[in-house]
C-alpha cells in the first residue's frame, strides 16, 4: 500500500490571512483540523487535500440517522472550484470565508452556486429535486411524520413557486437573490452561522 | 545536497580565494542573502515535550511540514512556540532526521501509527535508513496483507446483492459453502463420494476369501459388479460437479488451469479412460497403470479441508528451503554412497554393487531408517557408515523448523481471520449502537430543551438548572445543526421505537374500526397552549412508564402530539407569550405530569363515537385543552 506521493504544502499562513475574511488563529484552528480528521475510518488519508470519499466520511458523522452522501458530494462540487477532485486547504478556506464572513450578496450566490448542479447559471427543477432528494435522505427513515414518497418534489413545487418570478421553469441568479431578500426568514437565517469558528 | 555537507559550505568558498589570482576574468557577484537571519533556536512544543533545535535544521528538508512554512500553522504566539498535539515518542525520531539525515523505524512503534505520524509530518516513508528499512517494510507487508484479509472477507460477505446472476451466484455457493443450504448440502454430498471412493479403491485390493478351487481372490475381484457400480455412482458425481464448476466459473480459462481442477480432471480420467478401452488387451497393461490416478481422489479432500489447503500453501511458500533441503540431501547422498562403495569393495558378497546401489544404504541410514539390508562389514566401511547417520540427522533437522515456522504463521493467520470474521459482526453492531446513541442524544437534548423552555417561562430556576447540565459547546452546535435539517424538510427525527408505533398505527387506521381512534382527528386538537417552538415533544419514557402501569389495559399507546398546526416554520415565543400567561401553571401541571402519567383524551373529536371506553383515569385534574402529550390507549 503505497502512501501518496504527492504532498500538497498549503500557501503561506500571511497570504491566505490577506485573501480570506479569518485572522490567522483561525487559519490555525481551520488547518489543525482539516489536516488530520482523526475520526476517520480508514488508514491512509493523503495529507494537505480532501478527496470526496473522506469528505462524505467526514460529512456522515453529523448525520447519524440518515444518508448524507448524495448532499456531501454536492458539497464537495460546491467547495471544489477548480474542479481538480479534491479539496486543498485554499480551496476550504475560501468556501468557508465566504460562508462564514461574506455579505449576503456572496453567501446567496454560494446557495445558488450549490443548487446549480451543472453550473449553467439556471435551476432547473430537475436540479432542485435532486438537491431536495439528497437533504430529504439525510433525515434517514424514522421521522416524525413519516416521509413520504413526494415530499421532496412537493418542497420543489413551493420553493419554485417563491423563486421563479417570470414562471419560466428556472431560477436565474437574479430571481433567486431578488427572491431571497424579500423574505425575512431567509435573510435572518443567513446570518445564523456567524460565530461558528 | 545532504544535510551535514551543507554545513562545509562557508569552507569550500573561502578556499575558493586559491583560484583568485590565476583567474583571467572577473568574478560574478556574490548572492546577497535576502533574510539575514541569526539563525534561532526554535521550540518545538509536542504534546508538552518540548525539542529544541536551530531553524536552519529544520529548513534543510524544505518539502516537508517543518521546513517549510505550513509549521507557521502550529505557531502559538502566546508562547511563541510551534505545538503539535501528536506523539512524542515518534516525533523523537522524526527530528533526528533532521539531524542526521537518517530516518530511524523503531521496532516497537505500530507501523500504521508511524505511518500516519510520517504523513502528517510530510515525510515520504522511502526515506528510512537502510539499517531499519528491512524491518518496516516487513511489518507494512504484514499489515498489509491483514488489511487484505479485511477487505476480502468484507467483500464475501457483501451478502445481499441482488443483482447476482444464476452463474455468479452457483459460483459464489460452490466456493463458500456456508451461504445456502443448498451449498451445504452438495458440499457433504461430495464429500461423502470421495469418501466412499477412496474407500472402495482400498477395499478393492484386500483380499476377500477364496473361491473354492483357485487363488485367493481380491474382493474387486470378487464382487466386480458391485464395486464397478461403486465407481460409476462416484464418477458421475464427480464429473457432473466438474461440469457444474465449469459452467460457474468467471474465468473457465483460468479455472482450467487451476491444480483442484487438474486433480478434479486426474481423478475421473481414469474411469472413462476404462470404459473405451475394456476389451483391448495391449493397453490393459497400461489401464492398470491408470487406475493408480483414481488414488487422486483423496485430493479432492483439500476444498473441503481447511488444513489441508494451508499445508499446501506453506509447501508452496517453502519452496526454496524445500529446494535446498533436497539439494543438501542429494550432495551428501552421492558423497556417502561413494564412499561406502570404495570402502566395501574390498570385501567379499558385498551387497554395495555399484554406486547407485550404495544410495539406497545412505538414505535409509541418513533418514535414521536402517532396514538393515544392507550393512557394511569392513571396518572402513563402518566408520564410514555411522559418520553417515551421524550427519544425516543434522541435514534433516536443519531446514525443517524454517517449514514448521512457516506452517505456523500461516495457520494462524488463518486463525486470526476466521476470528476477525466473527468479530466484525460484533463491530458493527456497536458501530450501529454508537450512531443511535448520537442521534438518541439529539432526541434527549430536544425533550431537555423542551422541559427546560417550559421551566424557564414558568420561572422555576432551580429545576432549570439540572437540565441544562453539561452538553459542552460542541454538542449543543451539533444539535442545533440537525435541528435546522428539521425545520428545513419539515420533519422530526423519532427514535425507532416511535417510528415503528407510528407505522403500526397508521397501518392499524386503515382498518374502519371503532377501536383505534385516527390520529388525524386528534391532530385537531390542542390549542395552543403549552407548545412553545411548535416542538412536538415526545417522552417516550413516559409512554414506557405509563405502559407499565396499564400494561393490563392497554394494547398500545399512541401519541398524539398537539400542535400549531399550520404555522410550522415561524412561531416565536412572541405569539405564544400571552397564551402563556394565563396557562401558565396548567402548563406546568401539564409538563410535569405527562412525564408520570397519561393524560385522558379531550372529549371525542373522533367521528367513530363513543363505541371505546374512556380512556384510563387521570390523576389529577388538568384541562385538556392545554394537555400537551394526549395519549390514547387502544383497547
Amino acid at each position: 500500500m503505497e502512501m501518496a506521493t504527492v504532498r500538497h504544502r498549503p500557501e503561506a499562513l500571511e497570504l491566505l490571512e490577506a485573501q480570506s475574511k479569518f485572522t490567522k488563529k483561525e487559519l490555525q484552528i481551520l488547518y489543525r483540523g482539516f489536516k488530520n480528521p482523526s475520526f476517520l475510518s480508514f488508514p491512509e488519508c493523503p495529507s494537505g487535500v480532501v478527496n470526496e470519499e473522506t469528505f462524505k466520511e467526514i460529512y456522515s458523522q453529523f448525520f447519524p440517522q440518515g444518508d448524507s452522501t448524495n448532499y456531501a458530494h454536492f458539497l464537495f462540487n460546491a467547495f471544489d472550484t477548480d474542479h481538480n477532485g479534491s479539496v486543498s486547504f485554499e480551496d476550504f478556506v475560501m468556501g468557508l470565508s465566504i460562508l462564514l464572513r461574506g455579505t449576503v450578496q456572496e453567501k446567496l450566490n454560494w446557495a445558488f452556486n450549490l443548487y446549480d448542479i451543472n453550473k449553467d447559471g439556471y435551476i432547473t427543477k430537475e436540479e432542485m429535486l435532486d438537491i431536495m432528494k439528497a437533504i430529504y435522505d439525510m433525515m434517514g427513515k424514522c421521522t416524525y411524520p413519516v416521509l413520504k414518497e413526494d415530499a421532496p418534489r412537493q418542497h420543489v413545487e413551493t420553493f419554485f413557486q417563491k423563486m421563479d418570478k417570470n414562471k419560466d421553469g428556472v431560477v436565474t441568479i437574479e430571481e433567486f437573490i431578488e427572491s431571497c431578500q424579500k423574505d425575512e426568514n431567509i435573510m435572518r437565517s443567513m446570518q445564523l452561522f456567524e460565530n461558528v469558528i | 545536497m545532504a544535510a551535514g555537507v551543507a554545513a562545509w559550505l562557508p569552507f569550500a568558498r573561502a578556499a575558493a580565494i586559491g583560484w583568485m589570482p590565476v583567474a583571467n576574468c572577473p568574478m560574478p557577484l556574490a548572492p546577497t542573502e535576502k533574510n539575514k537571519r541569526q539563525d534561532e533556536l526554535i521550540i518545538l512544543n509536542v504534546s508538552g515535550r518540548r525539542f529544541q533545535t536551530w531553524r536552519t535544521t529544520l529548513e534543510r528538508y524544505p518539502d516537508t511540514l517543518l521546513g517549510s512554512t505550513e509549521k507557521e500553522f502550529f505557531f502559538n504566539e502566546d508562547t511563541k512556540e510551534y505545538f503539535f498535539d501528536r506523539d512524542p515518542e515518534v516525533f523523537r525520531c522524526i527530528l533526528n532526521f533532521y539531524r542526521t539525515g537518517k530516518l530511524h523505524y523503531p521496532r516497537y512503534e505500530c507501523i500504521s501509527a508511524y505511518d500516519e505520524e510520517l504523513a502528517f509530518y510530510g515525510i515520504l516513508p522511502e526515506i528510512i535508513g537502510d539499517c531499519c528499512y528491512e524491518e518496516y517494510k516487513d511489518r507494512k507487508r504484514e499489515n498489509a496483507e491483514r488489511l487484505m484479509d479485511d477487505n476480502d472477507s468484507e467483500n464475501n460477505q457483501e451478502g445481499s446483492m441482488p443483482s447476482l446472476s444464476f452463474r455468479q451466484t452457483m459460483w459464489r455457493a460452490f466456493e463458500n459453502p456456508h451461504t445456502s443450504t443448498l451449498a451445504l448440502v452438495f458440499y457433504y454430498v461430495t464429500g461423502f463420494f470421495i469418501a466412499v471412493s477412496v474407500i472402495t479403491n482400498v477395499v478393492e485390493t484386500v483380499p476377500c476369501g477364496a473361491v473354492p478351487g483357485s487363488r485367493e481372490l481380491s474382493c474387486g475381484e470378487r464382487y466386480a459388479v458391485a464395486f464397478f457400480c461403486l465407481d460409476t455412482a462416484c464418477v458421475m458425481i464427480f464429473t457432473v460437479e466438474y461440469l457444474l464448476r465449469l459452467f460457474a466459473a468467471p474465468s473457465r480459462y483460468r479455472f482450467i488451469r487451476s491444480v483442484m481442477s487438474i486433480i478434479d480432471v486426474v481423478a475421473i480420467m481414469p474411469y472413462y479412460i476404462g470404459l473405451v478401452m475394456t476389451n483391448n488387451e495391449d493397453v490393459s497393461g497400461a489401464f492398470v497403470t491408470l487406475r493408480v490416478f483414481r488414488v487422486f481422489r483423496i485430493f479432492k479432500f483439500s476444498r473441503h479441508s481447511q488444513g489441508l489447503r494451508i499445508l499446501g500453501y506453506t509447501l508452496k511458500s517453502c519452496a526454496s528451503e524445500l529446494g535446498f533441503l533436497l539439494f543438501s540431501l542429494t550432495m551428501a547422498i552421492i558423497i556417502f554412497a561413494t564412499v561406502m562403495f570404495y570402502a566395501e569393495k574390498g570385501s567379499s558378497a558385498s551387497k554395495f554393487t555399484s554406486i547407485p546401489a550404495s544410495f539406497w544404504y545412505t538414505i535409509v541410514t541418513m533418514t535414521t531408517l536402517g532396514y538393515g539390508d544392507m550393512v557394511p562389514k569392513t571396518i572402513a566401511g563402518k566408520i564410514f557408515g555411522s559418520i553417515c547417520s551421524l550427519s544425516g540427522v543434522l541435514v534433516i533437522a536443519l531446514p525443517v523448523p524454517v517449514i514448521v515456522s512457516n506452517f505456523s504463521r500461516i495457520y494462524h493467520q488463518n486463525q486470526r481471520a476466521d476470528k476477525r470474521r466473527a468479530q466484525k459482526k460484533a463491530r458493527l453492531a456497536r458501530i450501529r449502537v454508537a450512531k443511535t446513541g448520537s442521534s438518541n442524544a439529539y432526541l434527549h437534548s430536544k425533550r431537555n430543551g423542551l422541559l427546560n423552555e417550559a421551566l424557564e417561562l414558568t420561572g422555576s430556576t432551580e429545576d432549570e438548572q439540572h437540565v441544562t447540565k453539561g452538553t459542552s459547546l460542541i454538542e449543543s452546535q451539533h444539535h442545533h445543526l440537525l435541528h435546522c435539517l428539521e425545520k428545513t424538510t419539515n420533519h422530526e427525527f423519532i427514535d425507532e421505537q416511535l417510528f415503528e408505533q407510528n407505522c403500526m398505527e397508521s397501518s392499524m387506521q386503515n382498518y374502519p374500526s371503532s377501536r383505534s381512534p385516527s390520529l388525524s382527528s386528534q391532530h385537531g386538537l390542542g390549542s395552543s397552549g403549552c407548545s412553545r417552538r411548535s416542538k412536538r415533544s415526545h417522552l417516550p419514557n413516559a409512554s414506557v412508564a405509563a405502559t407499565r402501569l396499564r400494561s393490563l389495559q392497554e394494547l398500545s399507546t399512541i401519541h398524539v402530539p398537539c400542535s400549531q398546526q399550520p404555522s410550522l416554520t415561524t412561531s416565536r415565543s412572541s405569539l405564544n407569550m400571552k397564551s402563556d400567561d394565563g396557562l401558565r401553571p396548567n402548563c406546568k401541571a401539564a409538563q410535569i405530569t405527562t412525564a408520570i402519567i397519561s393524560i385522558p383524551t379531550p372529549p371525542a373529536l373522533t367521528p367513530e363515537g363513543e363505541s371505546r371506553p374512556p380512556p384510563s383515569p387521570s390523576h389529577a385534574s388538568i384541562p385538556t385543552t392545554t394537555s400537551n402529550i394526549v395519549k390514547v390507549s387502544a383497547l
